[in-house]
């Protein structure tokens, strides 16, 4: 199967390698794989919690070329939005940018759920600390 | 979906007599065999050379346990493939682990390897009592399943028999996640590059 050469351009240079320190209050990490491929897939942003915006975003992914490519697309697309903004991403919009075959679909919805798994994580985060401080109060 | 079991004329059971179904396999084969059909018009030697296809297929696909079991969940409508809800620990550990081989891979020292590979040594017992527990608990499962009689049908299951199969199924994606961690981590370990294939 040949890729695209937006994936291939990605895979050898993906942007936004590396990690968060995830117990930042203001990190969210999204953690998730795809147990029949063998991918595994770790998504974090950064929040500015006053203005609700990502300020910065890293993942790391070892799978196939495009699952590669399809968190590297998303950690650009996510950087500068609001949280709800990056909540509603959806994994077509990644397709298309990629331009991924049907049997690599699967990959941009990891990429998807990655994102929702990290700003989950950051609102539980930050209801946590909510209810701590009302505590502290 | 074909039904292999159907094929094989037994029922749909997680647990099957290996003996049996070997003999049956033979079976099978010595009727379609396409030597048997060498003399046969054309259409009919076409049909037979499908037909033993089908029958090594299903054999692949009922002789050892795992792609049984799959084969089995699968027909009644539980794809292992689609199985995304897998517990945090486990990717956890996913991770790590691929951490570690990436840490390997590009460590300098001689000393770095070894301890590398000392960390990986404990990340590969731990996939491996991972895989110990699973498969305890795809044994009960099969057990319970392979004790009752069950409809072919899978709207005719009961929402009992549907959570055993659900369960099933997650499991066997489990499994499947750990397997091929479990190559990559062996491979890893012998210096050999990481191998996922797609």
């Amino acid at each position: 199967m040949a890729y695209s050469e937006k994936v291939i351009e990605h895979y050898q240079h993906p942007r936004n390698v590396g990690t968060l320190d995830p117990n930042d209050p203001n990190v969210g990490t999204g953690l998730v794989g795809a147990p029949e491929c063998g991918d595994v897939m770790r998504l974090q942003l950064r929040i500015n919690p006053e203005t609700g915006m990502i300020e910065d975003a890293k993942f790391k992914t070892f799978g196939c070329g495009s699952a590669i490519a399809s968190s590297s697309l998303a950690t650009e697309m996510i950087k500068g939005k609001s949280v709800d903004e990056a909540y509603a991403i959806k994994n077509t919009v990644i397709v298309k940018e990629l331009n991924l075959p049907p049997v690599k679909i699967h990959c941009s919805v990891l990429a998807e759920d990655a994102i929702k798994a990290a700003i989950e994580d950051f609102k539980k985060k930050r209801a946590s600390a909510t209810v701590e401080a009302e505590a502290v109060a | 979906m074909t039904d292999h079991f159907c094929r094989f004329g037994i029922d749909r059971t997680f647990a099957v007599d290996r003996e049996r179904l070997e003999l049956r396999f033979h079976e099978l084969q010595s009727h379609s065999h396409p030597d048997r059909h060498m003399t046969a018009e054309e259409a009919r030697r076409d049909q037979a050379v499908a037909e033993s296809s089908d029958i090594n297929s299903a054999y692949r696909a009922l002789r050892e346990p795992l792609p049984r079991a799959r084969h089995l969940v699968e027909l009644y409508g539980f794809p292992i493939g689609e199985q995304k809800s897998v517990p945090p620990s486990l990717l956890m550990t996913v991770m790590e682990a691929q951490e570690k081989i990436a840490e390997l891979e590009q460590a300098a020292s001689h000393e770095e390897k070894e301890r590398i590979r000392r960390e990986l040594a404990s990340v590969a017992k731990e996939l491996q009592s991972r895989r110990e527990t699973l498969d305890e608990e795809r044994l009960r499962i099969a057990g319970q399943w392979d004790h009752a009689k069950h409809a072919e049908n899978a709207q005719a299951l009961s929402s009992e028999e549907r959570a055993h199969l659900d369960r099933m199924a997650r499991l066997l994606a489990e499994r499947a996640y750990l397997e091929t961690l479990h190559w990559s981590v062996q491979a890893a370990q012998q210096g050999k590059p990481a191998f996922i294939q797609h």
